[in-house]
Order: C-alpha cells, then structure tokens, then sequence
C-alpha cells in the first residue's frame, strides 16, 4: 500500500467540528493533515443553516477561540449577522454558507493544514491498543496514512469504531436515533412579503407544545435582522388535510440570513435512519430528495412571498442528527446538560438548545409520548462545560473525537449535536491531540492544566466568571 | 477489522472475506448524467440493475460539480434524454435551445424519479475501491461505504465513473490525457452569483462587441428566449490583471446557464492547470487554488461589470469539475478525423451533436492561455455544429470482460474528446450502454459478443434515432 510520512495530528472530517480542529491542532504546533471525504471544508455548516446556542439563555458567550474567530470574521465582512439573543435558543448568529467556508479554507490555509480532499477514511491503522494513522480510499486506490494523533470528526465516529473502542448507536434502551434531514435553500423569496404574513398571523409563529411556555414569539421578533423559527402550523395543516404535503412535520422551519432572498428550510424528515448504514442513508437521500420538492411546491403555491422562489440548492450529503456515541471515560447527561455543569476538566462549552427531533410516532422522548411531527426543545440557561474524559474513548489510545459522536448520553447529544458546540468540541479535540502528539503522552494522560491553559490562550471559553466556575 | 503493525514493524491488512453485500444483474457506477441514463436504460430492459454513486445525489458533473448545461441541442435529443429535458421543462426547470439550460436541484429529483419509475435501486456514498477479478472477467467491484468493505457482484458492469476507475483497476488498458505528452484540460469550480440585473449586462455586451468572441454560440443574447451566455471581457480583464485584481493566468470571464429572471448565472471561469483528477493531492490543491479565483472573480464582476454592481456569491459547486483524466482504449479508437468527416459504423449505437471549432482545442487547452490573445478560438473563429456516430466498439474495453464504458472515458482520441466529453455524448453512450449491458446479461454473453442487432432494435425502439447522421450530414445548418 503507497504510505504518505507521518504527520502529529491527521483529523479525519471536515466537518464543522474538523475544519476547526485542524487549525486548532496547526496553532498548538503540530504537523497536521485534514482528510475529507468531498471537495469542500465545513460539512452541515455549509448548508446554511443558522449557528445557534452560541451564547446561552443567559446570555453569557459559550463559543470562544477558533469558532469564534470564524463567525467574527464573517461579521466583519457583512457575510454574517453578529450573535443575537433568542429566548428559544439561546442566540442565533445567520452566516453565509458560501463565504463561511472560503474563511474556514483560509484559516487552515494560514495555518499551514494540509488538506487531502476527496478522500474517505476505510480504516485505521493499530499497533495494539493505539491508532498510528488510517487507510483512506481515494482516487489513486487505497493509502497508508500515519500519525502520532488522530481526531475522530467523522460524526459517525468511524474511526473509533473501526479501531474497536466502544460506542452507542443511538438511544441507550432501544437504538432509536433522531430522524434525518435534507436541509435545503430557496432564493428568490419576497422575505418582507413572509415576514408581512407571519406579522398578520402571528398564530403562525406559535411555538411547539414541548417548547418552553409563555414565550411564544411575537411581531417583535420579526425585527431581528435575521429570523430562525418552526413556522406556519395552520399553513402545514391545511395542505397535510388536502394531501399535498405528507412530510411528517408539523411546521416549517425557516432561517433567514444575509443572503438577499435565500430562505434555508428545515423541514424534511426520514424516521428509523441509522447513518452508518448504507442502505438506509440510501433510501433517507432518496426519500428526502422527494420531500424536497414537495416541501418547496407547497411553499409555492400556499405561503406568501414564496410564489416566486426556486429550489437554489441542498445539502451535498443528507443531514444526519444522530448515530454512534462513543463511550469514553465520562458520559455526558442530560442533568449536566441542563444544570450548566461544571468539570474540573473542562475543555469546551455547549448552550445549543436540547433538540430532539420526534424519534418515530409513538415514541417516548424525555418522557412524553410524541406524534413524530414535531420537536422536544429544552432552552440551555446556562452553558454546560464538557469534560475531556468526553473526548478520550475508553480504550483506545492516540484518538481524539470531536463533534456530535462525543461521549454523552443521547438526550445530551441531542445538544451536543449543535454547530457552536461542534466548533468548541472541534477547538478542544484539535489542541488535545497536538499536545498529546508533540509530548509523545497519551491523549488520556495529558496534563489537563496545560491542555486548559493553551485553550485559554486561544481564546477558547471553559469557565464563567474569575477561575473556576 | 483494521490494519495491524506487526512485531517487526511491517504494517499488514490482515486476509479478510468481504462480505457481499448485492449480486445484480447491471452494476453502473457513477451516478453522473453518464450512469443515470445506462441505469435508466438498463431498468427500461427489464434488468436488475444498481447505480452506485460516491456522492449523495445524482447528477455529477451536472449537479455537484454545478455545470448546469447540458450541452446538446433541444431538437437533437431523442428518446430517454429528450424525456428528461421534458419533464424538466414540465417544472420550469430547464430552458431549451442551442442548448439546455436546466435547474440543478430539480434535476436530481426528475433524475431520482425516473430511476425508481425503471426499478433502479441506487446507493449513493458509496465509493469504489477495488474490482473483483475472476481471470479477464470484471464479476463486480469492492466499494467502501459507511458500512465498512462489501462486495457487490454483477453480470455486466458498466464504468461510467468519468475517470474509468473501474476500467483501471481492472487492468483494462487506457490512456490518460492528451495522447503525446499525457497534459490534461483544466479544472473548473463553477460558481453561481445573484442579484444580477441580466438586462443590463446584456445591453453592455450589445454595445461592446469588440470585447467579446465573436463567435454567437459563445455570446448569445437572446432575452426573449432566455438564451444567454456571455464570453469574453478581455479589455476588462486585463486592466483589472494590470491592477493585480485578477491572477495572471486569467484572460477573459464567461457566464453561462443564466435564469434572467432570478438574477442567477453560473460563472464558469476558474482554471486550474497541471492537475491530475486521478490524484486526491492534485483534487485538493485544485479546491483550494480556484476558490481563491472565485473570490477574485466575483470581486471583479461586481466592482467592472455592469449588472453586476448589487450582485453575490450564491453558491459554489460541492466539487471541482474535472475536464479530462483517463480514457480506455477499447475496440475502436474514434479520432477527430471520423467525426469531423461524418464517419459511419455498423455498429453504431449513439448519435451525438454539439458545435466545435474542427482542429482546435474545444475551447480549453490543456496547455493554458486559454482565452489569450494568441487563442483564435476564442477570439476569431466561430463553431459549426457536428453530428456523429459512436461505435458499439468505443464503448468495449479491449482485455478486459463483464466491463462496458460510457461518458467521458470511452475509447477516443484526445482531439476527439473535445467533441464526446460533454454532457450530450454521456447521455448517448449512457444509455447505449445500459441497453447492451442488459441484453449482455439476460443472454449471458460477454458485451463484446452481444448481438448488435438486438441492441440496435432496443435502441430505436427507447426513442433513440440512429439515422441522424445519415439523413442530415456531419455538419448541417439547421437540425431537424
């Protein structure tokens, strides 16, 4: 097999969370490689969906460092709309997909990353308990790829399950996991016109029953530069009854941003879709590629200011919320999720909303039944810290995991999951394993002082307030 | 199951049986516009057939790589494609003419439905690592997906992965690139703006003419009709090089697939030379490098450009768009000559027709300058249309069996690939390939030996006109 030098840290996924562990991983001093298995860095963050949770309810700033310098920088060129609080979800921060990804290409360009694209991890390479690189498959064959540390960005966590530490796939008691979605964007929508309807009808903008009561959004919100809700329920049912739409949500969600005219919709849905196997990502690509039209004809024909609008483009990959946790030395809860926990070992910040999607109709989530249209959404008041004995699996050595595969229950991975968590995440994973791969040290036996000190100064967010917590 | 260092430091892939994970009668790999016409084809036959695809959608060059043009004129297209167009049009999702101008988006779904309408299944994230070789015999191909290594088994499979993966590793002989020094055409990430006033842009070109190719197929302006591309800029172009707001290899910008009323054109203008599409190292730099033009480009266009003064990046492509890569060398090897002097075959099993200038280099040299002063085709002549044939034989790899071809890698010349790399030829071949294959399977022949009769007749009887070429000449005025 053709064998490439080795390099200190190889991030496989260039997702949200790898695109920023990269450079993480490149500033902490490590000869760093970035594999990805399509042509472009920034995963489902660039499909234009909105960040959200970047500060919490509370309105303390949970995503700091690298992510942050991101969105900054896209602020700055008016190619995204600065953090607003949002009562729902904590805050919400509406980028350009497109000019989110050229900053992400140049952060890891100036970081000196170097990237292989194109290529798809099939394997890891194991010298007993410890991962020494992977095998990718690309378009010259297969390859040898060495490294003193690995970050796991997959998502699906493949890299650790293919190394033969231990994972979840999905719910704990059943292996339910939170349907999957293709998200898409429509251009050339009249926003004032949509904005004008909600306004006349704010029945439109009521809120899930599983959302926090008593704060319905209203007319003011409609001010905010840049709008993110599950809208038009009347709308919705009304096409549901006459049987031109049997998507199974009961809303719509919408995000506008700073792209003139460009909605991003959030509204397919495939129950039952295990992302790590093939067939059933088949059937979910196929199935919501049909929902997609049809989600897009009705806003046509039935919402206002969409009459004019066209399907402007999806998601390359269909987005999928959940699959396999790992299991490292600490699992996240749902309690620590909500308490806004504190660790001795903090190494990143979450306060995305607790986000679980309708798992099937019928099914439990978090204690309720549920129909299998709607959404179980749990404000974050206060942004939980994640512990690094989240990011280490149990048993394997020299492999980091960052992203939404990260060790949490999976009601906690329902906000885990979020973009600015997989930022913070991505940030974490980066330095630990660059700090791990330059001491010659197992990323589980890091000196967690230091691994904390070098986040502090890069500007990543651990604790609230002067020390600790 | 994972690669092991060994005591003595030797890193081994221990021996394993891959599972299989499908047996199918027609495999096609690649969902391009290439696969989705010989999976449609192989369905409408009667045969089981699987399409196998690395990305999550179908469409390929067409979509993912967002060259939404499908480069063959409206009235050429017969049978399965000229349904698609259709039933493209049907949504408002294409504008026919010279060419067709089609909805990206809306084209995966129209694609997806059309398969599933023949029974095709389709596993898309799905990416070819290996073939499963019983002596000269291809049985089927190893793909790795996120279930890991599996095997999937067929009769006859038909390569239509553009680079001829497949055909590669099956030990099929081919060539890659141009045929004396091995250089390829450049790549391209094609790129989408909004909030164009394409009014104004067109009134600009009108009273500029000396800035642009004089060439009508290059700079049409037909608002009535919605026909609309735009090349040239070259004054334009140059200053802005002279104020080093542009790279130094550029010479002209060109905006194509234009939606006049959305404000939407795609720019197609980023170039990249030296690069090998069969090298993931090659791919990245090629990402890289063209999303820094396309900043340079759009910054262009918005502060030069009239029309473009409210415009923005709508979107870039999710991959680089790959011109030319390997060829298989088959049966019949097609050179420019046979198309250029109207060449018929016995074996004939797809008509295709685009306009070229005859002799040149199809508007994209590999050797760059493209667009330059010294570039007549781009700034004097003016292209003909061709209609030619394809030959069964282009399709057959020679060595290897189980194996058919189709889109760009079929058996040609380079100086023939101007013509049978687009998008036109694909569809063409696609769908004589999945014909031939399907038959090849239910007789259980190898596809060298099928009955070119029979799959002529199943051609003519799917819509396809085999006669063109006979009827109207290699490079008639007007087609019918």
């Amino acid at each position: 097999m053709r064998t490439r030098p080795e390099v200190d840290v190889l991030v496989c996924g260039a997702g949200t969370a790898g695109a920023i562990a990269a450079i993480a991983a490149a500033r902490t001093g490590a000869r760093t490689l970035l594999i990805e298995q399509s042509g472009r860095i920034g995963g489902m963050a660039s499909t234009g969906m909105s960040f959200l949770g970047v500060s919490d309810a509370g309105g303390r700033r949970a995503l700091g460092g690298i992510g942050a310098e991101a969105l900054d920088r896209l602020t700055a060129s008016g190619a995204a709309f600065a953090d607003r609080p949002d009562k729902q979800v904590g805050s919400v921060t509406a980028a350009d997909p497109v000019a989110l990804q050229q900053v992400l290409l140049e952060m890891l360009l100036a970081a000196e990353v170097h990237l292989l694209l194109h290529a798809f991890c099939v394997d890891v390479l194991l010298d007993g308990h410890r991962v020494r690189g992977v095998v990718v498959a690309d378009k010259a064959g297969l390859e040898l790829v060495p490294s003193r540390a690995t970050v796991d960005a997959t998502g699906d966590a493949d890299i650790t399950a293919r190394s033969g530490a231990r994972f979840v796939l999905g719910r704990e008691n059943d292996g339910a996991m939170q349907p999957a979605t293709r998200i898409f964007r429509m251009a050339g929508v009249d926003v004032t016109a949509m904005l004008a309807y909600l306004r006349e009808h704010p029945g439109e903008m009521s809120l899930p029953e599983r959302w926090q009561g008593g704060l319905d959004y209203g007319p003011r919100d409609l001010e905010a530069p840049s709008v993110v809700m599950d809208a038009f329920p009347t709308l919705v049912a009304e096409a549901r009854a006459a049987g031109v739409l049997t998507v199974p949500r009961d809303r719509i969600g919408i995000e506008t941003g700073p792209v003139p005219g460009v909605v991003t919709i959030n509204a397919t849905r495939v129950h039952g879709t295990d992302g790590t196997d093939p067939d059933a990502l088949s059937r979910a690509e196929v199935e919501t590629q049909r929902q997609m039209y049809e989600v897009a004809q009705f806003l046509r024909r039935r919402v206002p200011g969409f009459a004019r609008a066209w399907l402007l483009d999806s998601s390359s990959r269909v987005g999928v919320r959940e699959s396999r946790h790992v299991v490292g030395q600490y699992v996240l809860t749902l309690e620590d999720v909500l308490a806004g926990r504190d660790f001795p070992d903090t190494v990143a910040r979450g306060a995305y909303p607790l986000d679980l999607h309708d798992l099937r109709p019928g099914a439990e989530v978090l204690g309720n039944r549920v129909g299998g249209h709607g959404v179980t959404l749990r404000r974050i008041d206060r942004a939980y810290g994640i512990p690094l004995r989240c990011l280490i699996p149990e048993t394997v050595d020299a492999l980091v995991v960052a992203g939404r595969a990260i060790s949490a229950s999976h009601e906690a991975a329902g906000s885990v999951r979020g973009q600015a968590v997989c930022m913070a995440t991505g940030h974490a994973a980066g330095t630990i394993a660059a700090v791990s791969a330059l001491a010659g040290i197992a990323p589980r036996q890091v000196d967690v002082d230091s691994v904390q000190r070098t986040l502090r100064d890069q500007h990543a967010i651990l604790f609230f307030g002067n020390g600790r917590a | 199951m994972a690669a092991l260092i060994d005591a003595s430091g030797r890193i081994v892939e221990p021996s394993r049986d891959v599972p299989v994970a499908r047996e199918t009668d027609v495999l096609v790999v690649g969902g391009g516009i290439a696969g989705v016409m010989a999976a449609l084809a192989a369905g409408r036959c009667g045969a089981r057939t699987l399409l196998a695809e690395r990305f999550g959608s179908l469409g390929g060059t067409g979509t993912s790589a967002m060259m939404n043009l499908f480069y063959v004129p409206y009235p050429a297209a017969r049978g399965p494609i000229r349904e698609l167009f259709d039933r493209l049009i049907a949504r408002d999702g294409a504008i026919p003419g010279e060419f067709v101008v089609y909805d990206p988006e809306l084209y995966k779904v129209t694609a997806l439905e059309m398969l599933a309408e023949a029974n095709v299944e389709i596993l898309p994230h799905t990416l070819v690592s290996d073939v499963v070789m019983h002596d000269r015999v291809l049985r089927g191909i190893v793909v790795e997906n996120k279930s890991g290594r599996q095997a999937v088994l067929s009769r006859v499979t038909i390569d239509a992965s553009g680079d001829a993966d497949v055909s590669a590793r099956a030990g099929a002989p081919y060539v890659k690139g141009r045929e004396s020094d091995g250089k390829m055409r450049p790549m391209t990430l094609i790129f989408r703006m909004g909030g164009v006033d394409v009014g104004r842009l067109v009134e600009y070109v009108k009273a500029h003419p000396e800035d642009f190719s004089p060439d009508p197929l290059q700079c049409m302006l037909d608002l009535d009709h919605h026909m609309i591309r735009v090349f040239g800029f070259f004054k334009l172009v140059e200053e802005a090089k002279a104020r080093g707001e542009l790279w130094q290899d550029c010479y002209y910008f060109r905006v194509e697939s234009v939606f006049p009323e959305r404000g939407v054109l795609t720019v197609n203008a980023t170039r990249v030379y030296g690069v090998d599409g069969t090298k993931a190292e090659d791919l990245s730099r090629a990402e890289i490098e063209t999303r820094h033009q396309m900043l340079q480009l759009a910054a262009f266009a918005r502060g030069r450009i009239p029309g473009f003064q409210r415009s923005f990046i709508l979107d870039s492509a999710s991959t680089i768009g790959v011109r030319e890569t390997r060829r298989i060398r088959g049966e019949y090897i097609m050179t420019e000559d046979d198309i250029v002097e109207g060449r018929r075959y016995n074996d004939v099993v797809a008509v295709d027709a685009n306009q070229q200038n005859p002799r040149q280099q199809g508007g994209h040299p590999p050797d760059g300058k493209e667009g330059g002063p010294q570039d007549i085709e781009a700034r004097e002549l003016i292209a003909r249309m061709f209609v030619y044939e394809i030959p069964y034989r282009s399709l057959v790899p020679k060595d290897v069996d189980g194996l058919l071809v189709a889109g760009r890698c079929i058996s040609v010349e380079h100086h023939a690939d101007v013509y049978t790399r687009n998008q036109g030829s694909a569809m063409a071949t696609g769908v004589a390939a999945g014909v031939a294959a399907a038959l090849a399977a239910h007789a259980g022949v190898p596809p060298r030996h099928v009955d070119i009769g029979a799959v002529q007749a199943k051609l003519r009887a799917l819509g396809i006109d085999l006669g063109l070429l006979g009827r109207l000449g290699p490079s008639p005025e007007r087609l019918e």
